[in-house]
């Protein structure tokens, strides 16, 4: 039944919830470090790629070692060899959660090395030189990838096995209920963070980076740490994509779809907020998913691709919510230390009490 | 183009990364002309030079006017600039998908060189002329205006003290649209000009975009003349630099084409992060002292 212009609802809503956990995974790391410790990262879609492509990289190797399967992995037989690997795999459960946390392991570890190389520029320049290079060399990495044929064989891409072939007809859902939890415990630790001792020496630190060196705090080590955390995150983003595609392209690495539309969602939602921000995800993924899924009505009828009218439409959205409401959404509120819930505790207190 | 960026990051203090589109709207306007109407690119320059100009008088009248009136951080300005990058790659989209399925222009979507179009002078394509011909003329110029006339001498004041310009009576709007306005006839000018020699496609800005940033960052981003500067180093250690290699060490070479300007700016940041103009003045004045 077609409901709304969309015809399969559970494949909608599950692709829904994947992409969902997926930019809030990105958007939050993107949070972390433009909203809470001032570093405008515009080369986001750096990391992400690193992480993917590396990942896949490495996950189709080490499926090939561990089945004993020798030939070009990343070369002309690949997809022969992937599809070989993953009914191997089927039946073989213990082997494929392995290369599940071997893949995520290697998605951060790689996202983690770029944040640690993005750390030289990022303490010394100022935010507009920044991301002038930062775009560059995401830019640039993206060529690096389509050329450099060991990697992902270049512009070719490259497949990689399917972890999740023992689930069956569920596989997918599997790959996306992985992503979500690796989205909740991102959330939830960003929120942990933001009430920490350290995500208010942020907040001081954005706010008033003399103030909070006077204090005493070690700025270059805050940024530090703070850059290779949200890369490593990030990395680890592009990991999960790659197991919930399966294969890795350098083609699908643009700066829009993993730079721009992240800074789109943290702005829309609230910078430095991350109720907002999982606000301006779902507002977001729902537009763009049920654009994609409804998109073939306009294709008969409009004379051109109708992916540029969502160049068109989200890159006004973003000029309009800047010029309207540039705190976002749900802008950022002072956080509590304490629990919601121990709040409003201590305010029912009678009168006299309150105090914490 | 180089020289277009640095004269949209005077006088609005934002690195554009609009610039791209700039040089993508020369481009399709000379391309389409072409293939279209039969005009040859070089008699359509003025059409391309006033796309382009017109074009970034309204991103800086629709966008970055009312964003910085509103006292936005250079943060929200960048995303702002990014933000109209993608919208006008969406719009080249669709216009090239356009030209493709209505007007039946087969090769809209990545065209190849418009060498056909060209002349040939001694056996080298016309570009190899022209372009730098255009690059002296707008350096030229832009010294003529800026040194000489009422106009240039009210210009250099906005950039150097905009509020000190208004309490003097000049009309720093004016100003700033007509800078914006020359920037983005000469980026899109750059742009006729490099479909001479290389094709063109809906998002080839954002690959544009690291030689324009490298060529101002190495120019100091704060001079043109510096600027003119980086932007010939640049594009010509790309060439000069690939051809060499493509002839010792391999063709493959080639492809890494772009990561030259993007070294070029990360020594230049590395090295001298005032670009190539702070050195030269510095030395003048320890001269002069002397």
């Amino acid at each position: 039944m077609v409901f709304l212009g969309i015809a399969d609802w559970s494949t909608f809503l599950s692709g829904l919830l994947a992409f969902f956990a997926l930019y809030l995974i990105i958007s939050i790391s993107l949070n972390i470090e433009m909203g809470y410790a001032g570093i405008p990262n515009f080369g986001k879609v750096l990391y992400f790629m690193g992480g993917a492509a590396f990942s896949g990289s490495v996950a189709i190797r080490a499926a090939a070692w561990i089945m004993h399967i020798s030939g070009n992995v990343v070369g002309l037989d690949n997809f022969l060899i992937a599809g070989k690997l993953t009914s191997m795999l089927q039946s073989d459960i213990p082997a494929s959660l392995a290369l599940i946390a071997i893949t995520v392991a290697v998605g951060g570890a790689v996202g983690g090395v770029l944040g640690y190389i993005s750390i030289f520029p990022a303490i010394r320049l100022r935010e507009d030189y920044l991301a002038m290079l930062l775009l560059g060399s995401a830019a640039f990495f993206q060529i690096f990838l389509g050329n450099y044929t060991p990697i992902i064989n270049g512009t070719l891409g490259i497949g990689i096995p399917n972890f999740f072939a023992w689930a069956g007809s569920y596989s997918t859902v599997g790959a996306t209920l992985l992503i979500a939890a690796f989205a909740v415990v991102v959330y939830v630790y960003a929120e942990r963070l933001v009430r920490s001792p350290l995500g208010r020496t942020l907040r001081a630190l954005r706010d008033n980076e003399a103030a909070a060196e006077a204090l005493g705090k070690d700025t270059v080590a805050i940024r530090r740490n703070v850059l290779i955390i949200a890369s490593i995150i990030t990395g680890v983003a592009g990991a999960l994509y790659t197991i919930y595609t399966g294969d890795t392209n350098p083609a699908i690495y643009d700066r829009v779809t993993w730079t721009f539309w992240p800074w789109l969602i943290v702005i829309l939602g609230g910078v430095a907020s991350n109720s907002g921000v999982a606000l301006g995800t779902f507002v977001f993924v729902f537009l763009l998913q049920y654009i994609d899924a409804t998109k073939f009505y306009l294709q008969n009828v409009l004379p051109f691709d109708v992916t540029w009218l969502e160049y068109l439409l989200f890159g006004s959205l973003l000029i309009v919510v800047l010029l309207l409401r540039p705190q976002g959404v749900l802008p950022e509120k002072p956080s509590h230390t304490l629990a919601k819930s121990e709040i409003s505790k201590i305010i029912e207190r009678p009168d006299g009490e309150k105090e914490g | 183009m180089s020289v277009s960026l640095t004269l949209t990051y005077i006088t609005t203090k934002v690195p554009n990364f609009a610039q791209g589109a700039l040089v993508t709207a020369g481009m399709y306007t000379g391309f389409a002309l072409f293939s279209i109407n039969k005009i040859n690119p070089y008699e359509s320059l003025p059409v391309s030079f006033l796309v382009g100009g017109l074009i970034a008088i309204g991103i800086y009248l629709l966008v970055l006017r009312p964003l910085s009136k509103r006292g936005a951080p250079i943060i929200s300005l960048m995303i702002a600039t990014l933000a109209v990058d993608i919208i006008f790659v969406g719009i080249f989209g669709i216009y090239s998908d356009y030209l493709y399925q209505v007007k039946e222009v087969y090769d809209a979507k990545l065209f190849y060189a418009l060498t056909g179009a060209d002349f040939t002078l001694f056996g080298v394509n016309g570009v190899a002329y022209a372009a730098p011909t255009a690059l002296a003329l707008t350096t030229v110029i832009l010294y003529l205006v800026l040194t000489r006339t009422r106009f240039g001498l009210a210009m250099r004041a906005t950039v150097e003290n905009s509020n000190l310009a208004k309490v003097i009576g000049i009309n720093t709007e004016v100003v700033y649209v007509t800078s914006w306005f020359i920037a983005g006839g000469v980026a899109a000018i750059a742009g006729v000009f490099y479909s001479f020699w290389l094709g063109g496609e809906p998002d080839i800005g954002s690959i544009l975009l690291i030689s324009m940033f490298a060529g101002s960052i190495l120019g100091g981003l704060k001079s043109i003349y510096g600027a003119v500067f980086g932007g010939l180093v640049v594009g010509g250690s790309e060439i000069i630099v690939t051809t060499l290699g493509a002839q010792y060490v391999g063709s493959w070479v080639t492809a890494y084409e772009p990561g030259i300007p993007l070294l070029v700016m990360v020594v230049t940041l590395l090295v001298l992060p005032g670009g190539i103009t702070s050195l030269d003045w510095r030395r003048l004045f320890s001269r002069g002292r002397q």
